[in-house]
């Protein structure tokens, strides 16, 4: 049984998934070959489109197969067992539902049927960190029957990949819409840094990025809620990814326990060593538990309890990611730190997802005003 | 909005939403008020009033819900059960108390002979015979295999000697379940018997103990040539550690127990509101943030509650998981009855045990009240001491998941 997964269609779907990560791009294949896993993102891209799996993020109704929250937790535990650094979350999950609701017929359907494709990526630019609460700062001006975009995006995931962005920008009446722009519009410059879990991100500068009116996209709903519930489910995903790594670094460090020997005896026979692997293995637990309390509670539209659940969610994933991420390294001593096992690599992704779209503390602040 | 419970973050199938507006409704229909100030406002509860409620319960039928129809009960599955005591709790009626209907009832229709049924389970099921378990001994605490009551056969009589410990309202009860030492060699788990004791037979003194809060909880009880009938043996002579585990394992289905912390969350939420106002406000940012950590992580105790309950009643082998609710409750427990103490700021020492005595239907003074909070932090250091230590749970999660 695969994480998550109740149906048969999620344990085929979790299983072709492991396949392709553990045979095309497994851990080994992929850290052996230097300069690192980043060069792979692209390639690993189209052949998750291939196997069809872009399209768990989206409605039936929108050409995919899926879209609903157990399934995408499946593709997400098993993206961050195989420690994928494709940008399903970004690209396929958070775009995908925001591309579901454009008003544009025409235009709606070509997006959705690329990003399944893999053929284009769009990329929502929003700071990795930002919850549906984060201000929005790139301010957009009326000029000369068109737009202009100005403002910093700050630490955008994956921004190296896309060839467009969904900006959500606010005008002089406080109006928030979402601007599409081309990667090549002049006066967008990325400024490109690689991130503690090995991928790139890019603060996205617009600098008096001029736009035809067309490029103002039109939604079925109010475009904050638009925004809010797309985060929330962006959320949802790296919780379900936190589980899994949790679970994947939890089963790497006990069973290292059972095997090194120290002082002529197990690791795994020291009491202090087996109450803290207890303790990894409780946190990990809970995560599993109101992971799966989130999922259920996304059975509905967005609503104040599933924003609390959520945010509940992800405030438990973060501390157990916290746990978990150091006591793996720590039990495993000096090879814990190394680059050769997949712990330290468990262990720098771990970070990464829990500052992605607010930290604990943000969460907690958040799930108090969602009562 | 402060919800009904925290917990109604949680999806709910229809089915068991049902049932749990089913159990609100019965339990605000015939909760006596006085009994319901007494568990909302943190007072102790007497004998007398855990008799009344389990009274009320068994007349309309929602007594002894885990037992099978044909012995009286109820026939609940444990989802049910579950919901029953968690919503019940929410609703401040009094906890059952466990050690005849859900310790001592299963024991008898699984292992009881006929003639012990029919001696015992009407006085269990109409609370008029109070029962109390006899496990832990001075020096047989977490380790309880290693108990030292002895019970050495005499015609148709065991003759018992030895001492029991922690026995928690043995004063109250009129017979104990007991586990006594009957064989010597083996594994200290061999040779362990079941015996029913009645409480009036000479030889037996209950000592009271009186715990960190001031009150008489619980007992030490001397048992000096106590002759026994052999006939109040259940099961085989040597069976005991079996019964005992099968005893503890029906414990599962509240060991996380979380229908009292949501009601204790509450009352948290109420002292917050009260303190707030005078607080400087990066006290009260501070304060907020603990709250929303305190709330979180009971609710992911409930999650987890669930989770398990749900997967033991499709079948599921209990394993580690009750040793991860048993220590998840209590650490959520005293940090919530921590958070409650720093709540009362200046208030926050008093304690007078007297106070636990106070009229329920009048009304408290904030140093009274402050005591109430003083004794559910004080009360609350015992439960992860008592049912196996948490040391002694962690143990139990690293067999498993350690396979050493």
């Amino acid at each position: 049984m695969h994480m998550f997964a109740r149906t048969e269609e999620q344990e085929l779907l979790a299983e072709n998934i492991a396949r392709l990560l553990g045979e095309e791009y497994s851990f080994e294949v992929r850290y052996g070959s230097r300069p690192g896993p980043a060069d792979s993102a692209t390639a690993m891209w189209s052949r998750l489109a291939e196997l069809g799996v872009l399209g768990a993020a989206l409605d039936p109704d929108h050409g995919g197969f899926a879209g609903d929250a157990r399934t995408i937790a499946v593709v997400m535990a098993q993206l961050g067992r195989g420690l994928a650094c494709a940008p399903f979350a970004e690209a396929a999950l958070i775009v995908g539902r925001i591309l579901q609701q454009w008003a544009d017929d025409s235009a709606r359907l070509a997006a959705l049927e690329s990003l399944m494709e893999g053929r284009s990526t769009t990329l929502l630019a929003h700071p990795a960190s930002a919850t549906s609460e984060s201000p929005i700062n790139v301010i957009a001006a009326r000029r000369d029957n068109g737009i202009v975009l100005s403002g910093n995006v700050s630490c955008v995931r994956h921004a190296n990949l896309a060839a467009s962005y969904l900006v959500p920008a606010q005008s002089d009446d406080r109006l928030v819409q979402i601007y599409l722009v081309p990667r090549d519009s002049s006066g967008l410059l990325l400024e490109e840094y690689r991130l503690i879990d090995d991928i790139t991100a890019a603060d996205v500068r617009l600098r008096e990025v001029a736009l035809p009116p067309s490029a103002c996209m039109s939604f079925r709903v109010d475009v904050r809620d638009l925004i809010a519930d797309a985060l929330e489910w962006g959320t949802l995903a790296s919780v379900a990814e936190t589980a899994a790594i949790l679970e994947s670094l939890n089963s790497a460090t006990f069973s290292y326990l059972m095997t090194r020997k120290q002082f002529g005896a197990l690791l795994g026979s020291f009491q202090v060593l087996q109450h803290r692997a207890a303790d990894m293995h409780i946190a990990a637990e809970e995560t599993l538990a109101i992971t799966d309390e989130a999922i259920d509670a996304f059975g509905v539209e967005r609503n104040r309890a599933r924003s609390a659940l959520i945010s509940a969610a992800k405030v438990v994933a973060d501390t157990a990611a916290r746990r978990i991420g150091s006591e793996a390294i720590q039990l495993h001593g000096g090879m814990g730190v190394s680059d050769e096992l997949i712990v330290s690599h468990y262990a720098r992704r771990l970070v990464a997802l829990r500052h992605q779209l607010g930290g604990a503390d943000a969460h907690r602040q958040r799930f108090r005003g969602m009562q | 909005m402060i919800p009904h419970s925290i917990s109604q973050l949680l999806t709910e199938p229809d089915h068991l939403r049902q049932w749990r507006s089913e159990v609100r409704e019965f339990v605000t229909a015939h909760l006596p008020r006085d009994l319901e100030r007494k568990v909302a406002l943190g007072l102790k509860l007497n004998k007398d009033d855990y008799v009344r409620w389990q009274k009320i319960l068994h007349q309309h039928g929602w007594f002894a819900g885990a037992w099978p129809v044909e012995h009286g009960g109820q026939g609940w599955d444990l989802v049910k059960q579950w919901i029953f005591t968690q919503e019940s709790a929410i609703c401040n009626a009094p906890m059952v108390i466990p050690y005849g209907v859900s310790m001592l009832g299963p024991v008898l229709y699984t292992f009881g002979n006929e003639a012990q049924r029919r001696e015992h389970l009407a006085g269990i099921l109409s609370s008029d015979r109070w029962w109390c378990q006899g496990y832990s001994e001075p020096g047989s605490g977490s380790d309880l295999a290693s108990l030292k009551t002895s019970a050495v056969r005499d015609g148709d009589h065991y003759i018992v000697n030895g001492t029991k410990m922690w026995t928690t309202e043995a004063h109250w009860a009129d017979w104990m379940h007991c586990l006594v030492r009957t064989g010597g060699s083996g594994k200290p788990q061999q040779g362990i018997t079941f015996l029913l004791i009645d409480m009036k037979t000479p030889g037996i003194v209950v000592r009271p103990i009186i715990t960190i809060d001031g009150i008489h909880h619980t007992n030490e009880v001397f048992l000096e040539n106590v002759r026994v009938p052999i006939v109040n043996q259940v099961g085989e002579e040597g069976q005991g550690w079996t019964i005992a585990k099968f005893l503890l394992g029906n414990e599962r289905v509240s060991i996380a127990d979380t229908g009292p912390k949501l009601r204790q969350l509450r009352s948290l939420r109420a002292l917050y509101a009260k303190a707030e106002g005078d607080a400087p406000i990066e006290q009260r940012a501070l304060w907020k943030v603990q709250l929303a950590d305190m709330e979180i992580q009971l609710l992911s105790l409930c999650a987890l509650e669930r989770r398990y309950i749900e997967a033991w009643n499709a079948g599921k082998k209990a394993s580690a998981d009750a040793s991860i609710l048993k220590i998840r409750g209590t650490e959520i427990l005293q940090a919530l009855t921590e958070l409650s103490l720093d709540l009362e700021g200046p208030l926050s020492n008093a304690h007078d045990p007297k106070d636990l005595y106070r009229d329920p239907l009048h009304p408290l003074t904030a140093a009274q009240q402050a005591s109430l909070v003083a004794h559910e932090y004080l009360y609350g250091r015992c439960w992860s001491i008592f049912g196996g230590t948490n040391e002694i749970q962690r143990n139990i999660i690293a067999r498993q998941i350690l396979n050493a």
